[in-house]
């Protein structure tokens, strides 16, 4: 079994999902960034408020308290287990199974930010990302939820022009996969490289004079191009 | 290197998931990595100590924080080996730290090179390609077209995990810590007091600290940084299509070794199904060799007719044919709508039509009609508008007159001329005013106060009268004061005008009313 940062849940309809867990370096930099943006309204309010004297700065008191506690609870809730910084580096809140967080999970992940807070800005927090498999902290293995990626790198859908070719022998599915990604990956590699992978095929390019483009008729086959 | 030995799983990645993968690579073989690197760390730590004198004891902390690109290689090193499941022991990687820090650029690493911050990325560069020079230079252009930025960003969050574990190891003692010594050591720590008696001890704590913060992430920033390296190089070389060629590759020399000893089994098969071939309706025995070929088909298979069976069975399940009631809102369709209107006959919509609007101009006749009666009442309705509400009550004795309407007779012209004949001049004059002055206050609605005199109340009637009826009543008030106070009796030319005009006085709002309207 090699190593993966990904884990897969099978769901009742029997699809197997491949999730990838986000670590503790790009939900720092999302936490920073919800921060920043936290900061920045929390002034706001205050410099608003600050006009009506006391009164103000007491309401700016309650609506900052609010702000710190519910914003990660409003934003989990409302735009899909995103809040602003999270959406910027591509990463969600979701149940461990996948399925999108319960209002429950939630506050409870977002109440226990203080125990994940000690002893100074998410000492324990970090020390338990780094502990569990699936970077979770207190607060997500209380509330059984965990950080995920948005979504695998999508395969480049690009399209090759390639004269329809079948194989010579039956392909297994992640053979004929790799054929094609490395069809639709032709821009990305050099053309040696591209003739010294082909090679390593034995058999399915003995005897042809440009075995890269040879994969790549099998692969445009393989695709359904049958003219 | 044989990419097939790659402990990692090698596919495409994010950069974001390659620095969590090389979170998972510590968290994966951490024991191998931690004791060459504790080992190194302490074995430079202790000397350090040692040797500077107590008033430059700072100085340690900083010279083993500037030291982190040495620690840097011997990590490396540990984990490019753990990436081919080749774990190596203490002594090997102290073996191979006089060639780490010999040929690896160590000495432009620890100087000019030492606050750049794709330090973890580059590392591979230096020292697992042993490129230098201008080689190394283009190497480096084409590694950082791509992940640069987040080799910096992971830069930029671990030196905040680390400041979060340092002071968290502080907070930690503070919050069991009684006697806030802690605490006073911290806030010294900010204002750079010194106390010589304790200041050894303290400054050992600080020492400690910033090792064990540096031993606790120095280990995930550079597997990070190498993980975004080997992504980068696996985006570049297509290692996740070599590692699935090679596989091919060797699979298809199986096949053919397979094919040479069975090929007299499969030239029996062939011969049977041409049998059983020319038997059945014709089909084409080439084409099904060929779909045979690049199908791909599980070992056991049901029968058509059972599969059939089956999937119908399996689509009958509770958990395919569930239906559910969704509520939304969805657009009309004008068109549809437009057509139903039009199934009723248009004659009769135009009926109706003309029904309602006769039945509407009658109504607004008849309103109009009614308008017209009722206008009085409808004007009525309109004027408490214009009058004050706020009114003081009328007074019922002005300037020694009885100003009650019960006072007054029921005839008051007939009354004063019968008095005036009968030579009462006074009687005649005061019985006239009065009635004047109640109609005034009762009708007109005048505000007039017990301390108003004659001149006060002609001065209100003035606005608040019609002008005949003000010429009367100016009249009248002066030929009153000439008789009450002067004692002079008027003539009685004088006075037959106001007799013949009392009952235009006493009732003009009817025609004031109807003067309005009637024009």
């Amino acid at each position: 079994m090699r190593l993966d940062t990904t884990y897969t849940v099978n769901t009742p309809e029997g699809i197997a999902l491949e999730l990838s867990p986000a670590g503790p370096v790009v939900r720092t930099l999302a936490w920073l960034v919800d921060l920043s943006i936290r900061a920045g309204v929390s002034l706001l309010i205050i410099i608003l408020l600050a006009f009506m004297g006391s009164l103000g700065i007491g309401l700016a008191m309650i609506l900052i308290f609010l702000l710190e506690w519910f914003y990660p609870v409003w934003f989990e809730l409302r735009s899909q287990g995103q809040t602003p910084g999270k959406r910027l580096l591509n990463i969600y809140v979701a149940q461990l199974d996948a399925s999108p967080i319960s209002p429950a999970a939630s506050v409870v992940r977002n109440l226990l930010r203080v125990v994940d807070f000690l002893p100074f800005f998410y000492g324990f927090g970090l020390a338990s990302c780094l502990l569990t498999k699936r970077f979770q902290r207190l607060g997500d293995l209380a509330a059984n939820t965990v950080v995920l990626h948005k979504s695998l790198p999508v395969l480049s859908h690009r399209e090759f022009s390639a004269s329809p070719e079948p194989a010579n022998v039956a392909l297994a599915l992640p053979e004929q996969q790799a054929l094609i990604l490395f069809a639709q990956r032709q821009s990305t590699l050099t053309a040696e490289r591209q003739q010294e992978l082909a090679i390593l095929t034995e058999s399915l390019v003995t005897h042809k004079t440009d075995p890269a483009a040879h994969l790549r008729n099998i692969a445009s086959w393989l695709i359904g191009k049958h003219e | 290197m044989k990419l097939t030995d790659l402990s990692i799983q090698v596919r495409q990645r994010s950069h974001w998931e390659a620095i969590d993968l090389g979170f998972s690579l510590v968290q994966q073989h951490w024991r191998a990595l931690i004791i060459p690197y504790t080992l190194l760390v302490i074995l430079i730590a202790i000397p350090v100590w040692l040797i500077l004198p107590e008033a430059y004891l700072w100085v340690a902390s900083l010279i083993i924080w500037w030291l982190k690109p040495l620690y840097d290689r011997l990590l490396l090193h540990s984990l490019s080996r753990q990436l081919f499941n080749q774990t190596t022991t203490t002594a090997e990687a102290f073996s191979a730290l006089p060639q780490l820090i010999r040929h690896t650029g160590l000495w432009s690493a620890l100087s000019y090179r030492r606050f750049s911050f794709s330090r973890s990325y580059n590392l591979a560069i230096w020292q697992l390609e042993g490129l230098s020079g201008q080689a190394r230079r283009k190497r480096q252009e084409l590694i950082y077209l791509q992940g640069h930025s987040n080799a910096v960003w992971l830069t930029i969050a671990c030196v905040h995990l680390e400041w979060i574990v340092l002071f968290s190891l502080y907070m930690l003692i503070l919050i069991f810590d009684p006697s806030g010594a802690t605490w006073e050591h911290i806030k010294s720590l900010f204002r750079g007091e010194l106390e010589m008696d304790t200041q050894y001890w303290r400054s050992l704590l600080d020492f400690v600290f910033l090792i064990l913060t540096i031993l606790a992430i120095e280990p995930f920033y550079v597997a990070a940084g190498f993980m975004l390296y080997i992504n980068r190089r696996t985006q570049l070389e297509a290692w996740d299509l070599e590692i699935a060629f090679r596989n091919l590759g060797e699979r298809l020399a199986g096949l053919t070794k397979v094919n040479h000893s069975g090929l007299a089994s499969l030239l029996i098969i062939l011969v049977t199904s041409g049998l059983i071939l020319s038997l059945t309706p014709p089909v084409n025995a080439q084409t099904l060799t060929k779909t045979e070929a690049h199908e791909v088909l599980a070992a056991e298979r049901l029968p058509a007719e059972q599969a059939t069976a089956k999937i119908n069975e399996v689509m009958q399940l509770e958990e395919l044919n569930s239906r559910r009631k969704i509520s939304t809102w969805i657009p009309k369709d004008k068109t549809a709508k437009q057509e139903e209107e039009n199934q009723l006959p248009e004659g009769l919509i135009q009926l109706v039509a003309s029904i309602f609007k006769t039945l509407l101009w009658i109504g607004a006749f008849l309103a109009f009609i009614l308008a017209l009666i009722y206008r009085q009442k409808i004007f009525a309705l309109l004027s408490p508008l214009r009058q004050p509400t706020k009114r003081a009550p009328a007074p019922e004795v002005l300037f020694g007159l009885d100003l009650r309407p019960e006072s007054l007779p029921e005839d008051i012209a007939g009354t004063a001329r019968r008095l005036w004949e009968a030579g009462q001049a006074r009687e005649a004059l005061s019985l006239l005013y009065r009635g004047a002055l109640v109609i005034l206050t009762h009708q007109e609605q005048l505000a007039i106060h017990t301390s108003h005199t004659e001149g006060d109340i002609l001065k209100l009637a003035k606005s608040a009268t019609a002008p005949e009826r003000y010429a009367y009543l100016r009249t009248l008030t002066q030929l009153w004061q000439r008789i009450a106070y002067a004692h002079r009796i008027p003539e009685t030319r004088e006075l037959l005008p106001l007799f013949e005009g009392w009952p235009a006085f006493q009732t003009p709002r009817v025609e004031l009313a109807s003067s309005e309207v009637a024009p």
